[in-house]
């Protein structure tokens, strides 16, 4: 049996771990700002940025979450190849105002970003995700710095983005403060997270990655 | 006493003229005046279809090109420049938010939501055809296939977006719609870049709007041209330019260069009549003589008002200067009471008046018959007001002239006509322009066009020949307009003509028929589409299960797409589509009935070229309720109209005309004399069109009213003057009333306007050959001695 005046130390106890959980967690306007400036001075030399990526996607409609591994090669401002190498191959790539996604040997999806405004708003903010081109993002999305971090929480403004993302986490490298993490968090529930390592930034880009779709 | 007694007579004569035109400009008040080209245009068909493209938005649309010009500071880019779409995004939002434009299109619709839109309606908008091409792509192996696509997709970015697409339709039936789109597009280079539609260079941007009041009426185009260009300054962004096309531009140019025309010439007019009149009558009096018959406009514009609650402009216009023959009236009348007493004058001048005025009434009367609306106002307005304004002049000019008043200068230059000689000679003469008027008058070419009265400046000519070039746009387009009671009854029709056109090879038509079938064709499609499944839904099941599984998606991933594919199909009603983002692209081609009883109305376009020559009518002839309306066949029409209309009324006035001279002078020889002023207006007015370029226009036309009733009065005055006891003042009179229309009228033969011009040159050429008739050849053919005392 706990007494009354335990019950009320116990309350007090949780509601105060409860605060002291919180305040920790959401980082003022001023670190947001100064974390922001940061990534920005970081991203303002970047023009390219390649990594191996592991990517961990939960959707309902699968039984259960799949496991991906690749590498990512991004160009500034508009160029993205992504290609998962196992289980099953696959490239999806993001050049300008085209998208195309290849697997096995059919014939590569072509989506004209020109025709769909949402597709190609995602596209432009798939670069600005990881080359940190986060100022750009700002008027789409309520940032919010996350600690322990550096991270910063994203939650879209625009309701055709916001139909398609709930919120978005990205976590960084605190010395490099590159992407080290990327949470995609969808409106239904199903989430995507992703993990950057072996950053190469400004390396060699062979221009043919943006082009050929095939995987490897 | 008897000074008094004649003051209160006219006192009562003024009060009595001006309580009627109070009491008329009163009620004159409620009529509406508008501005529509169509009331030129003849036959109640020609209009239907005209108005049917006003309905559909085609006359009252504005095209705005807008242009990023070379920055050599911009990093190149593959796309347009970013200011460019954000530029046509801002004057886009702009337009949308103004009341004057009732559709903005700057923005294509978002595909993800056009295909939720059309994706639930795919058993109605498949046919049979297509849906023989899904056959390969339903075995067991290629369902497969689709699925791992599904799956990779699925766990690629591209998913985020495309998770419902994928898992409502996994075999990818719906996005081939896409394609259907464009058909609403039309001809020309137009690329979708981000939903904005860009040119092949990529250095412009359209957009275009619906002014939500005709922009043929110029009131209207000069707000609609202030909203547009301050919406582009509020806009775009340094850098880009607007180029607007479209009838914008047209009426603007029109009615900045009339009023220019007639800022400049209408001064100098009533200067130079001011001084005629004046020099010739050294009288201040003759001034308020000419404005008295003036005083009929409100009584004839309240007649107007008796038969129609609308009048057009145009009738209005023309109708008031048609009053303007009156003042030769009060000329005669001036004259003959300056040096006769009143009652002397009046008697002599009686018979000629009422002659004169019937037979110009009659002439006016005439245009009642016209298939042209206006002509029928004009009727109502010019013979109804020129009874007044006869009845006016008659009864308040002898108030303001004493009988036998002050000498003026007409007594010194009594019977300078009669001296003349050399009769056989003037014969000869007038018989030889007679004939060369009878030869010219077939050689004439009618042009009905209504651009006849366009006069693009360069600078509009230059924009559209740029337009065309940038967006690649062929000329002329043809409209296929399917009429239904209603809607649905419409796209049936559609349904046809579109069928039509593919089977007839036309492949770039611009239609709704693929996106929105009527009934009967959604309810073969959805016959076709429940035999398809019928017999494959069973093994689908099993093979979409089968990948599934294996692939790793859940249990009931794609239950969802199995149970629609078994679902009764809903119908496609074009509500939704009308009130869905495509709206403003359906708007152009799509118009449902109206309230008053008007027809539903879907239309096709297509190059004019596409059905040339007897195409048109074989479509109308194999096809229940469509029409074409091509730019080509619709001159031709207009045309043939206009000039069957012309000649009929033209030959019903001359007939008319001789019938009550007839009446009134008897006598064959008198009723030649009457008639020859109009014959030589008539043939001076075709020998000067087959001199100046062989054409006449619907202004010809209207103008010759005027001409031959202002003729037949010289006719009328002279044979009077001859054959009674000439006063003296006829032949004066009559040579300043024709001094005095030229001069006000024939001004307008310097403007810059088409349509000023024509007006200027037919009344210089009619008028003037019938001022030399009557003076110098009536009275030869009343009688060369009496002529020639």
């Amino acid at each position: 049996m706990i007494g009354r005046g335990r019950w009320r130390w116990l309350a007090a106890g949780i509601a105060t771990l409860a605060i002291l959980v919180a305040l920790p967690s959401r980082a003022t306007a001023a670190d947001l700002a100064s974390l922001l400036a940061s990534i920005a001075a970081r991203s303002a030399g970047v023009k390219t940025l390649a990594c191996t990526v592991r990517q961990e996607r939960h959707l309902k409609v699968l039984s259960k979450p799949v496991l991906f591994t690749g590498q990512l090669t991004v160009e500034k401002p508009d160029r993205l190849r992504l290609e998962l190498t196992a289980p099953i191959p696959s490239v999806f790539l993001l050049d300008g105002s085209h998208g195309t996604h290849c697997s096995g040997d059919g014939e590569p999806r072509r989506f004209d970003l020109g025709a769909d405004p949402a597709m190609a708003a995602m596209g432009r903010q798939m670069t600005s995700w990881m080359a940190g081109d986060y100022a750009a993002l700002q008027d789409r999305y309520e940032m919010v710095a996350v600690e322990p971090g550096p991270g910063v929480v994203m939650t879209p403004r625009d309701p055709g983005v916001a139909r398609v993302i709930a919120r978005l986490e990205v976590l960084f490298e605190p010395e490099t403060l590159h992407p080290r993490r990327l949470e995609i968090v969808e409106p239904g529930g199903d989430r995507t997270v992703i993990w950057f390592t072996g950053i190469v930034v400004n390396g060699a880009v062979d221009q043919r990655v943006f082009s050929e779709c095939h995987p490897a | 006493m008897i000074a008094p007694q004649i003051s209160r007579k006219s006192a009562f004569r003024w009060a009595v003229v001006l309580l009627a035109v109070a009491a008329a400009s009163l009620f004159a008040r409620g009529i509406e005046v508008r501005e529509d080209a169509l009331d030129l245009l003849p036959s109640e068909a020609v209009r239907h279809d005209t108005r049917a493209l006003q309905r559909l938005g085609v006359v009252d649309r504005v095209f705005v090109s807008l242009e990023a010009q070379a920055d050599p500071g911009e990093p190149a880019s593959e796309g347009p420049p970013a200011r460019l779409l954000q530029s046509c995004e801002r004057l886009g939002r702009a337009l949308s938010r103004s009341p004057h434009f009732s559709e903005v299109v700057y923005r294509f619709p978002d595909a993800t939501a056009l295909l939720d839109q059309l994706w639930s309606h795919l058993p109605v908008l498949m046919s049979a055809a297509d849906l023989q091409q899904l056959e390969p792509r339903l075995t067991a192996e290629a369902v497969r296939k689709a699925l791992t696509e599904d799956f990779l997709l699925l766990t690629s970015p591209a998913g985020l977006l495309l998770k419902e697409q994928i898992l409502r339709d996994p075999l990818a039936m719906a996005p081939p719609l896409l394609h259907r789109l464009r058909v609403l597009q039309g001809d020309g280079a137009v690329t979708l870049r981000d939903g904005f539609l860009t040119n092949r260079a990529g250095d412009a941007c359209l957009l275009w709007a619906r002014s939500a009041a005709p922009l043929t009426d110029s009131f209207v185009a000069e707000e609609v041209a202030a909203v547009l260009n301050q919406a582009a300054d509020e806009s775009l962004l340094p850098g880009v330019t607007m180029t607007v096309v479209g009838s914008l531009p047209h009426t603007l140019s029109n009615a900045h260069l009339v009023r220019h025309d007639l800022g400049r010439l209408l001064p100098v007019a009533v200067v130079a009549l001011v001084v005629l009149l004046l020099g010739v009558l050294r009288d201040l009096r003759a001034v308020l003589v000419v404005a008295v018959p003036f005083l009929a406009i409100p009584i004839a514009i309240a007649l107007l008002r008796v038969f129609y609650h609308q009048v057009s402009a145009i009738s209005l216009g023309f109708g008031i200067a048609l009053l303007g023959i009156c003042v030769d009236f009060a000329l005669h009348l001036f004259m003959a009471l300056s040096r006769e007493p009143t009652a002397a004058a009046l008697a002599r001048l009686r018979r000629p008046v009422a002659l004169a005025a019937t037979t110009t009434v009659g002439v006016f009367a005439v245009l009642l018959l016209s298939d042209v609306p206006v002509h029928r106002q004009m009727a109502v307005l010019a013979a109804g007001g020129m009874s007044a304004a006869v009845a006016i002049t008659w009864w308040l000019v002898p108030t303001l002239v004493g009988g036998g008043g002050a000498p003026t200068r007409e007594r010194r230059s009594r019977g300078f006509v009669l001296r003349t000689g050399w009769g056989g000679v003037r014969l000869a003469g007038w018989g030889a322009c007679l004939l060369l008027g009878l030869w010219a008058w077939p050689h004439l070419h009618y042009n009905g066009d209504l651009k006849t009265f366009d006069h693009p400046t360069p600078e509009i000519q230059r924009d559209e020949a740029r337009f065309h070039a940038q967006w690649e746009t062929s000329g002329d387009r043809a409209f296929l307009l399917a009429r239904g009671r209603d809607l649905p009854a419409a796209l049936d029709v559609n349904d046809e003509v579109y069928a039509a056109l593919r089977s007839r090879g036309v492949s770039d038509a611009q239609s709704v028929a693929p996106l929105l079938p009527g009934p009967r064709v959604q309810a073969r499609h959805r016959d076709a589409w429940r035999v398809f499944w019928g017999a494959r839904r069973a093994q689908l099941t099993a093979d979409l299960e089968g990948a599934a599984r294996e692939l790793g998606f859940a249990p009931d991933a794609f239950a969802p797409f199995l149970a629609w594919l078994e679902a009764e199909a809903p119908p496609l009603e074009p509500r939704s589509l009308l009130a869905s983002p495509l709206a403003p692209l359906l708007g152009s081609l799509v118009s449902p009935a109206t309230g008053d009883g008007g027809p539903a109305l879907v239309a096709t376009m297509v190059r004019d070229a596409a059905i040339a020559g007897d195409e048109a009518a074989a479509l109308e002839a194999t096809i229940d309720g469509v029409r074409v309306v091509s730019a080509s066949r619709w001159r031709h029409d207009v045309e043939a109209l206009l000039k069957s209309n012309s000649l009929r009324l033209s030959l019903t006035a001359g007939a008319l005309t001789l019938f009550l001279l007839a009446l009134a002078l008897r006598r064959p020889r008198p009723v030649m004399a009457a008639s020859a002023p109009v014959l030589s207006a008539v043939a001076a007015i075709g020998l000067f069109g087959w001199a100046t370029g062989g054409e006449i226009n619907p202004l010809h036309v209207l103008m010759g009213v005027m001409v031959i009733g202002l003729s037949v009065d010289y006719g009328v005055f002279i044979v009077s003057a001859a054959e009674g006891t000439d006063s003296g003042t006829t032949f004066l009179a009559v040579t300043l009333c024709a001094a005095s229309t030229m001069t006000g009228f024939g001004v307008l033969a310097l403007a810059d306007h088409p349509a000023l011009y024509t007006l200027g040159t037919t009344v210089l050429a009619g008028i003037g050959a019938a001022w030399v008739t009557a003076l110098w050849i009536t009275p030869l053919l009343l009688g060369a001695g009496r002529g020639d005392a």
